[in-house]
């Protein structure tokens, strides 16, 4: 075990303390009683939070985001499981210039990614509507599928499946049943980290987004054009709670760690 | 009709020959190990019998049945690793059982059948433990058990004690052994252990470069080696350059007739250490270097015939010391002479 110094405890604490702040200044914003953003000085109100009411289309973006996440990082997933399993254990032509491709979206700029998927699907009859969209956000969390279950199924050990093979089974079950379940840490967690990465996107969602598939995200953002007052601050704080419960419940099913990390050995 | 046919099996890869045009045949229930060292092709042929390797030419026939036609699922083989490959997701009853699973064996058979197999390889308490939690030996008699309730008609295994530390490695050959006498399976053995294919098999295939050098039982492959790859591989032994007349053969001004008749020229004779002993004629040499190895004593002699190793019981005679000038001899019979063109 490391043991830390004052000195390197001090520093930590800043750090934790510089990355939390933010967050829970947000959180005190959001109890104020007034009409801007100020912190609660004389008495805590619920009157933002209730103030949400009053705004439906808040709720409809909040699920719009929930299902666009869902569906754009389960079917990253999907994708990126094959792609994985290839480029992580064999060796073929065009494997390093496959592995540049997928993961080059992470170098491109959203707001140029917006602006041509936006120029792309109108030119090609397409318009924009929930499916680009879902299109549009695939294209942005794929890598970090990729990446994610690359991890787990470059260690794989081609001898589990040769030993699967030799007592009988088929291709698919040993998919399903020794394939599957070793990379499952990697597909968990390029899952959730997908989910995470396309429901924080604004930059390129603004650009492809309908006013009927406005995402949470867009909506604060254009909302805030207008108007300074908690409600965005009030909408934050629940997101901020909701991921907290969804953290502290993956991790008691699942360990976080193991989760993030990959399954420890031994 | 042998119960395992290879038949100029051969393995090519884009520039490098593999395995080059073996042909064996094992009868049904033999221990037969191949050996050799590594890169000699061994555990390519073992991988091709398993159908995990493409078969570049040549045919392997299981109880009559040409391979090729079967896809690898179907085989029907054991197969342990040298990694073990349990299923690390699994309990050592799920990894035992997998077989049986794929094989529809119902829940009530499968069980009394998992439970018979981790009793052979004596894991019965473990059923519920899960691989990680147990140490090296253990995993591997899961993964034999695992291999072993599926009633292979064939055992292969691919150096599968070369993972443990020595004494469970002696543990284990001797159980590994027993099981096989037991129910009687016809069993490769993949190994680059000379002492381990030595122990445990009925027959041994040394490999080199691809290739059969010699094919027999141990005893015989070890005291007879066909060439110097053998006789150097198979124990330590102690290679002379000689000349050979006829009958008789001969290093430095040493004469000794062995039995057949032969071309006469250059040759070289190769002597197992144990088989020298010092006395009072024979080649001359020095005494270089002497270890204390329990019930034996190693010697290393400069001779003038250049180095030679020799292996000395630990009774009660006298040996000589370092720096002694010592003359060592054998008998006719504990010299193999080889053809001089072999050499390595």
């Amino acid at each position: 075990m490391n043991r830390n110094g004052p000195l390197a405890l001090a520093f930590h604490a800043l750090v934790v303390l510089f990355v939390t702040a933010p967050i829970l200044v947000v959180c005190v914003v959001a109890f104020t009683s007034r009409g801007y953003l100020s912190l609660p000085t004389d008495g805590l109100s619920l009157r933002w939070f209730y103030a949400i009411g009053d705004r439906p289309e808040f709720l409809a973006s909040f699920r719009t985001s929930l299902w666009l996440a869902a569906l754009s990082s389960t079917i990253a997933v999907v994708l990126a499981v094959p792609a994985a399993l290839a480029i992580g254990r064999l060796k073929f032509a065009g494997r390093g210039l496959l592995l540049s491709l997928f993961q080059s979206p992470l170098m491109i700029p959203h707001l140029v990614l917006g602006i041509a998927l936006l120029r792309f699907f109108t030119e090609a009859g397409l318009g924009i509507s929930g499916w680009t969209l879902v299109a549009g956000h695939l294209v942005v969390v794929f890598p970090f599928a990729l990446r994610l279950i690359l991890t787990t199924s470059v260690g794989l050990d081609q001898q589990i499946e040769n030993a699967a093979v030799s007592l009988g089974a088929s291709r698919w079950t040993k998919f399903r049943r020794i394939t599957l379940p070793l990379i499952l840490p990697g597909v968990v967690s390029g899952w959730i980290l997908s989910f995470i990465q396309s429901f924080d996107e604004v930059t390129m969602s603004v650009f492809i987004s309908t006013p009927h598939t406005t995402t949470l995200p867009v909506r604060l953002f254009l909302y805030i054009q207008d108007n300074i007052d908690p409600l965005v601050a009030s909408v934050s704080a629940i997101l901020i709670v909701l991921t907290v419960i969804v953290m502290v419940v993956l991790d008691r099913l699942f360990g976080m760690e193991r989760l993030l990390v990959g399954p420890g050995r031994s | 009709m042998s119960f395992l046919k290879i038949e100029r099996l051969t393995k090519r890869y884009d520039h490098i020959t593999a395995v080059d045009g073996i042909s064996l045949e094992i009868e049904r229930g033999e221990f037969i190990s191949l050996l050799g060292p590594s890169g000699c092709g061994k555990t390519t042929t073992l991988q091709m019998i398993a159908g995990f390797t493409d078969v570049t030419s040549g045919r392997i026939v299981l109880d009559g049945r040409d391979l090729a036609e079967v896809p690898p699922a179907k085989r029907g083989l054991g197969l342990v690793f040298q990694s073990y490959a349990l299923f690390p997701h699994m309990t050592v009853a799920a990894n035992v059982g997998f077989g049986l699973e794929m094989r529809k064996v119902n829940r009530a058979d499968r069980d009394r059948r998992v439970a018979a197999a981790l009793q052979l390889v004596g894991l019965s308490s473990m059923a519920d433990r899960y691989p990680r939690r147990m140490s090296g030996g253990q995993q591997q008699r899961v993964a034999l058990a695992r291999a072993l309730v599926i009633e292979p008609n064939l055992l292969l295994l691919d150096e599968p004690l070369s993972n443990l530390d020595a004494k469970l490695r002696d543990e284990m050959q001797g159980e590994l052994r027993d099981i096989q006498e037991r129910t009687g399976l016809t069993t490769i053995l993949v190994t680059h252990d000379q002492s381990e294919a030595m122990a445990l098999s009925d027959r041994i295939v040394v490999l080199n470069k691809g290739a059969i050098e010699q094919v027999g039982p141990p005893e015989a492959a070890y005291k007879t080696p066909s060439s110097h790859f053998v006789a150097s591989f198979l124990g330590r032994t102690n290679t002379l350059e000689g000349n050979r007349e006829g009958p008789s053969v001969s290093v430095k001004d040493q004469r000794w007739t062995v039995g057949e008749d032969g071309n006469s020229g250059p040759i070289l004779v190769a002597v197992r250490p144990e088989r020298i002993s010092f006395g009072e004629t024979g080649l001359k040499g020095i005494v270089r270097k002497r270890v204390f190895q329990g019930s034996q004593w190693f010697f290393e002699v400069e001779s003038e015939a250049g180095p030679i190793v020799v292996l000395a019981p630990n009774d009660s005679r006298r040996l000589p010391g370092t720096g002694d000038t010592v003359c060592l001899a054998w008998q006719a019979e504990d010299m193999r002479v080889l053809p001089r063109d072999r050499a390595v």
